[in-house]
């Protein structure tokens, strides 16, 4: 997976033209994978942040409402799709290796006790991509598909 | 807390809010929230909710709460709630949080944060949403460490509290420490000293700590808390009570495990209680209470959810049945008074992303937490075997 986000982000740095990227992406991921493709989150971020890669820890504390800044210092805004969406589910399954209502509780418990706040939900990705577009320091997911100009975040293991 | 300091709050935080919407795409630096909720509710041969057998509607728990970003590590956050929960603690308005949050910078890989002011218990499983009915699994949590006559003063506390995480490849590691005091009011009293206290009860200090340990997974929750807290009492002019004192300790274990279909809590207590004075000039009493409780839930998919549960608790480990405690009294509290046992079943329904209607019913052996010891009428408050049940609407944002 860190090698394919590294060929995108290398593919999208050699093009402007959106639906060139596009179509090659596309071309690329049903070569490898096109049965994983279906559920796989990619991690994408405003282009305000200057992080271009995340350790799986930094990703969970961020999606937990543990790391609340940017290294530059900017507020981080975390934005995820409603509990039941299944790019959620396996978003939290496959890049936080938890479960939607165990990170809604925690969210909860920081929200009602004064210690963080809580993301930012939405109901559909293209809702998920325009606020992750519009807001500072925002971070978010989404299927590969559908991104346009969001930056990818790249997730490594350590 | 008067009705007074609830309107002032709510102005406050409308007018964060509305100044912040001005600006339009970054973080904002104020945010808020709440919720709503209402019930019905009846205890049954036992008073520790209704009496009388009645069905109730005290079941109403409102709170509402603002946080603002003062800068990149300082913050303020407050909370005021409205609760309603019949006889198991005073109905009222209270100021639930109000505190400082202090980032420190990280020192060897672990993150640090400083609460200055009202904050919240974060020793235990549940204490630090107790009030919060989206983030129980039960709408009367279990007795044996929930203990709701000293719901207030084991809520949180006013004073200072660290708490420090260090996250790793493969684990996570929380330290927490705090020290601080609660103002107790006359139910509180009443329940520690009887109804026939007069005179003034204080909480000289409350001193907690608890580490926490989960792998990265956070699927795991394990830790272990220590609490210390001394109470002085100052006898009224005219009053059946003395000058005198009380110390509590208690050591605590908690675990949670959380699976996709299923989940499973647990809390063991164990508590030493030392009395000096406050009824006879050279009166001595120390005894041990221990107990704990788990919990099951099963989650049937994505909208319903079960969940069984017991709870245990012995007001003295020297005396389980109760049997010492029923002859010191002469018969005047019957044995069963000396512990408490509890089964619930419970079933929740998500109904859309923030409503949820939640039922339970709880079945009881023993009254050791319906009704203070030094109740005089304490044998009309509950039968030996006596059951609770409750349905609550909520509504969070």
């Amino acid at each position: 997976m860190v090698i394919m986000l590294a060929l995108i982000k290398r593919i999208r740095a050699l093009t402007s033209n959106t639906e060139y990227s596009a179509l090659v992406l596309s071309m690329l991921f049903l070569t490898c994978s096109p049965v994983a493709l279906a559920q796989q989150a990619v991690v994408v971020a405003n282009e305000s942040v200057d992080t271009t890669s995340l350790t799986q820890s930094e990703l969970r504390q961020i999606f937990t409402g543990h790391k609340q800044y940017w290294r530059d210092g900017e507020k981080i805004h975390v934005v995820v799709l409603e509990d039941v969406h299944t790019l959620h589910k396996a978003f939290c399954r496959e890049n936080l290796q938890m479960f939607p209502y165990q990170l809604s509780r925690l969210w909860d418990q920081l929200t009602y006790s004064g210690q963080g706040v809580t993301p930012t939900r939405v109901s559909s990705q293209e809702a998920l991509l325009k606020m992750v577009e519009s807001t500072a320091g925002a971070i978010g997911y989404a299927d590969i598909d559908k991104i346009k100009n969001e930056q990818i975040i790249e997730v490594r293991e350590q | 807390m008067n009705k007074q300091v609830f309107v002032w709050f709510l102005r406050a935080v409308l007018l964060a809010a509305s100044s912040s919407m001005v600006m339009a795409q970054e973080e904002p630096k104020f945010s808020w929230h709440g919720y709503i909720a209402q019930g019905l509710t009846q205890s049954i041969d036992g008073n520790f909710i209704t009496e009388d057998n009645n069905i109730t509607g005290e079941l109403s728990e409102v709170g509402i709460n603002g946080h603002y970003r003062l800068s990149n590590n300082l913050s303020v956050a407050g909370q005021v709630v409205y609760l309603d929960a019949g006889n198991r603690f005073e109905k009222g308005t209270r100021l639930d949080y109000l505190f400082v949050d202090w980032t420190m910078p990280d020192v060897a890989g672990w993150q640090a944060q400083v609460h200055i002011g009202r904050f919240k218990n974060t020793h235990w499983l549940y204490s630090v949403t107790r009030d919060v009915p989206q983030t129980r699994d039960t709408t009367v949590l279990p007795q044996s460490v929930y203990f709701d006559g000293f719901r207030d003063i084991a809520l949180g506390s006013d004073g200072l509290q660290a708490k420090f995480k260090k996250y790793s490849t493969d684990n996570i590691w929380e330290v927490n420490w705090s020290y601080g005091r609660s103002p107790l009011n006359d139910a509180q009293r009443d329940f520690f000293l009887g109804d026939d206290a007069k005179g003034s009860i204080e909480q000289d200090f409350v001193h907690q700590a608890s580490a926490f340990w989960q792998p990265a997974s956070m699927a795991w929750r394990v830790g272990v808390s220590w609490l210390e807290s001394d109470f002085g009492y100052k006898a009224a002019e005219v009053d059946n009570r003395l000058d005198g004192g009380a110390s509590i300790r208690r050591l605590m274990f908690s675990m949670q495990y959380f699976s996709e279909k299923w989940q499973l809590s647990t809390e063991l207590v164990r508590e030493l209680q030392e009395y000096d004075g406050l009824f006879a000039p050279d009166y001595v009493d120390r005894l041990t209470g221990e107990g704990g409780f788990v919990q099951f839930r099963y989650l049937f998919n994505n909208r319903f959810s079960g969940l069984i549960g017991y709870d245990t608790y012995v007001n003295n480990d020297n005396d389980p049945n109760g049997d010492a405690l029923e002859i010191s009294t002469g018969g005047l509290v019957p044995s069963y008074f000396g512990y408490m046992d509890t089964v619930t079943v419970g079933a929740r329904w998500d109904i859309s992303p923030r409503w949820r209607l939640q039922a339970e019913h709880h079945w009881v052996d023993g009254a050791a937490r319906v009704v203070s010891l030094l109740d005089p009428s304490i044998r009309d408050h509950s039968q030996e075997h006596w059951r609770m049940w409750s349905v609550q609407l909520m509504y969070w944002f």
